[in-house]
C-alpha cells in the first residue's frame, strides 16, 4: 500500500502550489504513472480522495496517464510493452532491452 | 480556474533526501547497498553470512527496516557488526528521509560499507531511491520462477538478483535458468547469481560481487 503514502506526497505537492498560486483549493491533478512504476491505479485514487476529504482539496478528480515501455530487441525491432509477459513480434525473442514506462510524475494541477 | 504545469517527479521530496545520503555516503567512501526482497526471502540470513566472511575488512554498518522488533538487528549484531533497526510501525518501506536520520547514528568514517535491508516488501521499496549506489533484489526458490515477472519494479531497479534457498529448489517447482530469463525479460542487463546460505552454493559469487563494489568504491575516496 505505497499508495497511501504517493497520495501524501501528492497533497504536499498541491498545498505548494495552491498556496503559491494565491488559490484556495484544487479541483484536478494529473498524474504519470508508468507500467513499471508498480502504481496501483484504483488503490491511489481510494487513497487519494480519502486524504482529500479532510482538506480543501474535497473532491479533486484525479487522472492517471499510463505509460509503458518501449522494448529494443536485439532483431532491431522496437516495440511498445504493454504487458511484462511479452515477445519481440518480429523474432520471437523475450529478452528485448526495456527502456522508459517507470515514470511516477505529477503533469499539472486545476486551481481556483 | 487556473492551470498550473509542474512536471516534476511525484516522490522529488524523498529523491532530494536521498541525494543528500548519497553526498554523505560519496564523501566518506561508503559503498552503500540496498536489499529489497519479500517477507522470508533470506536477506537476513544473507547478511549473516556476509558479515562472517567480510569481519571487518572492509568494515559493514547494517540498516533493517521491520513494521515490528528488533529481531533482525539482535541476529545481525550478534556477526560483530554495527546495526541500528529501523522500526516503521506500519509503512511497508523505508524512505531516504528515515534512513538520513539513522545514518547520522554511525561514526561514518569508519564504515566502509553500508547495507540496508528494506521492509520485506517487492512493491513498495522499489519507488523510493535511498542514495544507494547498486541495489539488489532477492527471491527465494519457494516463491516461484516468475516471481520476476509478477514484481517487475524490483527487478527493472535492480543490478543483482539473487535466487536463495537453492537447497529448497529440488522440492518445488522452480527453475533457476527460467527466473532468471524472467529478471532478464525486464532488465537484459541484470546479473543473477543462485545462492544457498544453508548449503554454501553459489555464495563466493555473491562475496566476490560484493568484495569488488565495495573495493572499487574505497578506491575511488583514496
Amino acid at each position: 500500500m505505497h499508495e497511501l503514502s504517493i497520495a501524501q506526497s501528492m497533497l504536499e505537492i498541491i498545498d505548494l502550489h495552491v498556496s503559491k498560486s494565491g488559490c484556495t483549493r484544487c479541483t484536478a491533478v494529473t498524474v504519470r504513472a508508468g507500467l513499471l512504476s508498480a502504481v496501483d491505479e484504483e488503490a491511489l485514487s481510494f487513497a487519494f480522495e480519502t486524504l482529500c476529504e479532510q482538506t480543501a482539496h474535497s473532491g479533486a478528480v484525479l487522472s492517471v496517464e499510463k505509460t509503458y515501455p518501449t522494448a529494443r530487441c536485439g532483431c532491431g525491432c522496437t516495440f511498445k510493452v504493454t504487458d511484462l509477459i511479452y515477445a519481440c513480434p518480429e523474432c520471437g525473442a523475450v529478452t528485448a532491452a526495456l527502456s522508459g514506462g517507470d515514470e511516477l510524475d505529477v503533469i499539472k494541477l486545476e486551481v481556483e | 480556474m487556473t492551470t498550473i504545469d509542474i512536471n516534476d517527479k511525484l516522490l522529488s521530496k524523498n529523491d532530494q533526501h536521498a541525494l543528500a545520503n548519497r553526498r554523505l555516503l560519496d564523501s566518506n567512501g561508503v559503498w552503500c547497498v540496498n536489499i529489497i526482497g519479500a517477507p522470508g526471502s533470506g536477506k537476513t540470513t544473507l547478511i549473516e553470512r556476509t558479515a562472517d566472511k567480510f569481519a571487518g575488512d572492509p568494515e559493514i554498518g547494517v540498516l533493517v527496516g521491520d513494521l515490528e522488533t528488533r529481531h533482525d538487528a539482535e541476529r545481525i549484531a550478534a556477526h560483530g557488526v554495527e546495526v541500528y533497526q529501523i522500526i516503521t510501525g506500519g509503512t511497508c518501506h523505508l524512505t531516504a528521509r528515515v534512513v538520513g536520520e539513522y545514518l547520522q547514528r554511525f561514526d561514518i568514517g569508519s564504515l566502509d560499507v553500508l547495507i540496508v535491508e528494506n521492509v520485506g516488501n517487492l512493491v513498495c521499496p522499489t519507488s523510493y531511491y535511498l542514495g544507494e549506489h547498486n541495489r539488489m533484489v532477492l527471491v527465494s526458490t519457494p516463491e516461484g520462477d516468475d516471481k520476476p515477472l509478477k514484481y517487475p519494479g524490483a527487478v527493472h531497479t535492480s543490478d543483482l538478483m539473487l535466487v536463495t534457498k537453492t537447497d529448497l529448489a529440488p522440492y518445488t517447482n522452480f527453475d533457476v535458468a527460467r527466473a532468471g530469463e524472467n529478471a532478464r525479460r525486464i532488465n537484459a542487463d541484470i546479473d543473477v547469481f543462485p545462492v544457498s546460505c544453508t548449503s554454501g552454493e553459489g555464495l563466493d559469487q555473491w562475496f566476490d560481487w560484493f568484495g569488488k563494489h565495495a573495493a572499487e568504491k574505497n578506491s575511488q575516496q583514496a
